[in-house]
């Protein structure tokens, strides 16, 4: 709509590096995109690592569908590979969906270090309430 | 639940995850915390302003905030609200 009618477009909290990557001329952000965030995220658990010694190797990155978190599902993968994680699951899912139950079954199998997540609130609600019930 | 969750903001910083009895294990960026007060002076000025004027506190969403001083800015220095000055 801002390219069509060439209005200025200026966004404060999407993080998508995509939509900067567009070549867009009327969209602007004025945030910094997850490629940003999303690396403090690692060096903060490199950090944890080296100084603390608390030994995390493996990963699961969890995001649902959207273009948030596919992308933030995309930087969280090459980061890891960056670092030097081992992502050990991979999982995405609807954010509108009303029962993670078999999500949450696979990240308790898998069983990783941490587990990396891009969500919104009614789905990160429903993760929590299921992690409390069956980890 | 003995994993933490390392979170890409998100719902992990809004209101209505926040106030659920917390999981001990789930952290989160944010473009705003409270420990910024220490490191950046100007983050306390602007939060006791805001609070004193609109009667809530900044969080999370208060970056959206810097669109509209962005926009002014742009008007201001075009000396136009038409898109194409």
């Amino acid at each position: 709509m801002a390219e069509k009618y060439g209005l200025p477009m200026v966004n404060g909290s999407s993080t998508s590096p995509k939509l900067t990557a567009l070549g867009l001329k009327w969209f602007f952000r004025v945030s910094p995109h997850d490629g940003l965030f999303i690396r403090t995220l690692f060096d903060f658990m490199k950090d944890l690592n080296e100084k603390k010694n608390i030994g995390i190797e493996t990963v699961a990155i969890v995001y649902e569908d959207s273009e948030f978190g596919t992308t933030s599902g995309e930087v969280f993968r090459q980061y890891a590979q960056e670092y030097g994680f081992d992502v050990i699951l991979d999982l995405t899912y609807s954010r509108n969906t009303l029962d993670v139950e078999s999500e949450v079954q696979r990240i308790k199998v898998a069983d990783p270090d941490v587990i990396l997540m891009a969500s919104y609130v009614s789905d990160t609600i429903l993760y929590h309430k299921t992690f409390k019930n069956m980890i | 639940m003995n994993i933490p969750v390392v979170a890409n903001n998100g719902g992990h910083v809004k209101t209505d995850f926040l106030v659920l009895p917390k999981s001990r294990y789930a952290m989160s960026r944010a473009t705003f915390s409270p420990d910024l007060f220490e490191k950046m002076p100007t983050v306390k000025y602007f939060a006791d302003v805001f609070k004193a004027r609109y009667g809530v506190g900044i969080a999370d969403w208060t970056r959206d905030i810097m669109t509209f001083l962005v926009i002014c800015d742009a008007i201001n220095r075009a000396g136009s609200t038409d898109p194409e000055a």
